[in-house]
């Protein structure tokens, strides 16, 4: 028998986007249901989970339930249907409490000129509204996150209000780079971050676990099942394990309900007042692409045809070294500090910005001192002269790479793969993927101080990585901007076709930063929630 | 003129009857046979490896059936003994020689990494105590506590 759920707001996905916009409404005194893919993560078990697991990637604390398949980096392929050119590597956490779950943790905001990449360098598409109009809802975003950051430095985003936390003190690592950097032209600043410094909203400040990536054991760093939980104490009813299929839409274009199946393939529906589609860029756009419009030729908000398409990432570029010092990697934040500069300029007409961070976690992270035993165990080397050889080589390693912006793309694009279905028979995503020279310049500007970074920290057994895309970043696929012909929803994510749908997170971003889009999609979640009480109370 | 192979066979010999001679050693290589592989010979073999060994005793018996598994009984005792007798610096050839180069190349990895190849995939019999993070006392596993707030901000004392 079919279950029929109801509320004021329907939400579809319980990541950072759907728990903060349905802890706003559910706070307020909305009836919020959230549905969610995935299965509930009971940290502890998480933690088990990782430690027993051999390759330790950003997915290995959260296994796939069968019937709900997610990325894994050790096979990109399994669930996603790469058309290429460029594979596509952006991961994605299908579990109550999202990607958020491994994320990095900072939380740069963007700079006002990330809102005007057209209008200021002639290239992308400018944002449907400013900095200055998001600006307090990043300091709303940060209060509920809970955000450290240094007092001195705004990186480029100027501030109405003080971090909530004092920041995160760089790692020893970063002292010894910040030196050479000196030496390059180069300045290290100290991240914001969106974990604990002190004690904060009944958490514990980080103790160094080094494994933010992929999980932080004893939640410093913030995750949404923070929000989660709130909206669950507010009133809100999350259902885990609801895999939502289908956006029903209404004569007058409103949609009615969406159907959604259970793992056992049994199909139910959550009806409500107000819509929220907030399953990150993959998921919104395969959900809006699988839902038709009755008299329509087209699928759910997509009139324009630009559901799936501008797909985002960053191109990633990376090198290792052994520097002549010893940094001590593998302790602490997985990074605290970042190259300021080529994030911003006018050169951004010419190529793309790019954000460079050196990696505390050494070249091998979790398994670093593993593979080195089995590195130089080959080579002979027995009790502790092998043991000198590890830590010799582990206290040197540099991993430093830019993470630069990719441009805006049509033909980057999610489609369906109608004949290549997951398990409970919905299409795996279709991705088409490509950079030019706009991209691969900015890497290669980067790369070049990257090198003389390296030369001056006297690094020996220097590899080049990459380019790849980068697997913590992804957004487009269903772009924001003023005008119904050429994106998806408008300034206030609201879906140009459709009044009662809300589309939220970074698939409404039409460009991509330099910096990561956590902060961001908290803030535009935050902003959105205010917009839909306010529809609820003016219907 | 004497080779290096011979000089490592005068050792395994002469450490044979060293052994031999102390009441607990196989009167022979070819007598060697898992039974003989104690805890304490396994312990043995472990700090031969790596310098370290494993502590907790049902763990270090999870990691001794595991390797008895994969790399079978007879090899295992084999690379104990050698281990036992030969010089570090000629244990790899005398290995080679004995056509036990590659499980005792297993056993090692294992033993630093805490996790068992099989023909199925790997097992992770332990990750916070596998015997590498000893090789590097200055920081500690992934998702342990490593200390208080900053404590990344200085150099560890080493």
């Amino acid at each position: 028998m079919s279950d029929v759920l109801t509320a004021d707001v329907v939400i579809v996905g319980s990541g950072v986007a759907g728990a903060m916009t349905g802890h706003s409404l559910a706070r307020a005194g909305v009836k919020v249901l959230i549905l969610e893919a995935g299965p509930r993560v009971d940290r502890a078990r998480a933690v088990v989970q990782f430690r027993n697991s051999p390759v330790k990637d950003a997915n290995s604390p959260y296994p796939a339930n069968p019937m709900v398949p997610q990325p894994d980096l050790s096979n990109i392929g399994a669930y996603y249907v790469q058309a290429g050119p460029v594979t596509f590597n952006g991961l994605q956490a299908r579990v109550v409490g999202g990607t958020t779950w491994h994320w990095g943790g900072l939380t740069l905001r963007y700079r006002p000129n990330d809102f005007r990449l057209k209008s200021r360098f002639g290239v992308g598409v400018d944002w449907p509204l400013s900095y200055d109009d998001l600006e307090p809802w990043y300091a709303e975003a940060e209060r509920q996150i809970g955000v450290c950051g240094p007092p001195d430095y705004d990186w480029g985003a100027p501030r109405s209000t003080p971090y909530p936390m004092p920041p995160i003190a760089p790692s020893y690592l970063d002292s010894v780079i910040g030196t050479a950097c000196g030496k390059v032209g180069l300045t290290l600043g100290t991240f914001p971050h969106g974990r604990n410094s002190v004690g904060f909203d009944q958490r514990p400040p980080c103790c160094g676990n080094a494994s933010c990536v992929p999980i932080c054991p004893i939640g410093a760093k913030y995750d949404a099942s923070v929000h989660v939980a709130k909206a669950e104490a507010a009133g809100a009813r999350v259902e885990p394990l609801a895999i939502a299929h289908e956006i029903v839409i209404g004569a007058d274009r409103k949609v009615t309900a969406i159907r959604f199946k259970r793992p056992d393939g049994s199909v139910h529906e959550a009806r409500g007042r107000i819509f929220v589609i907030a399953a990150h860029a993959i998921e919104t756009a395969k959900l809006l692409l699988m839902s038709t419009v009755p008299g329509r030729d087209h699928t759910v908000a997509n009139s324009s045809d630009q559901v799936g398409r501008n797909l985002l990432t960053q191109l990633d570029e990376g090198m290792i070294g052994l520097t002549r010092e010893k940094l001590y990697p593998y302790r602490g934040p997985v990074e605290t500090s970042g190259i300021r500069e080529l994030r911003d300029g006018d050169f951004r007409r010419m190529h793309g910005a790019s954000g460079t961070s050196p990696s505390n976690e050494g070249w091998v992270r979790a398994l670093g001192p593993f593979k080195l035993a089995q590195k130089f165990a080959a080579t002979g080397l027995r009790g502790a002269a092998l043991n000198a050889a590890i830590s010799d080589h582990m206290s040197r390693e540099l991993a430093i790479g830019p993470s630069v912006e990719v441009l805006p793309d049509p033909d980057n694009r999610v489609t369906l793969a109608r004949d290549q279905l997951d398990p409970l028979g919905l299409p795996r995503p279709r991705i088409q993927f490509r950079w030019g020279r706009y991209e691969q310049d900015g890497a290669k500007v980067a790369m070049d101080y990257v090198l003389g970074l390296m030369n001056a920290l006297g690094a020996t057994d220097v590899q080049r990585l990459g380019p790849v895309t980068d697997s913590a970043v992804m957004g487009g696929t269903c772009r924001m901007g003023n005008d119904a012909r050429t994106s998806v929803v408008d300034r206030n994510l609201r879906t140009h076709d459709h009044p009662n749908l809300y589309l939220i997170g970074s698939a409404t971003f039409p460009t991509i930063t330099a910096s990561p889009p956590t902060l961001t999609i908290a803030a535009f979640a935050m902003r959105a929630g205010l917009q839909i009480r306010s529809d609820l109370q003016s219907s | 003129m004497t080779s290096p192979d011979d000089l490592h066979r005068r050792a395994l010999l002469q450490g044979l009857a060293a052994l031999a001679m102390s009441g607990w050693a196989p009167a022979t290589l070819a007598q060697a046979d898992a039974a003989a592989l104690t805890p304490a010979r396994f312990a043995a073999l472990s700090t031969t490896l790596t310098g370290f060994a494993y502590k907790d005793p049902a763990l270090a018996s999870s990691m001794l059936k595991a390797l008895t598994d994969v790399v079978g009984a007879d090899a295992l005792a084999k690379i104990a003994t050698l281990a036992a007798v030969i010089a570090p610096d000629a244990l790899g050839d005398e290995l080679r020689i004995a056509g036990v180069d590659k499980q005792a190349q297993a056993v090692l990895v294992a033993l630093y990494s805490g996790a068992v190849t099989t023909r199925t995939g790997t097992v992770v019999l332990t990750y916070e105590q596998a015997l590498a993070w000893q090789a590097v006392p200055w920081t500690k596993p992934n998702a342990d506590c490593g200390g208080l707030t900053n404590y990344w901000a200085k150099a560890p004392q080493t």
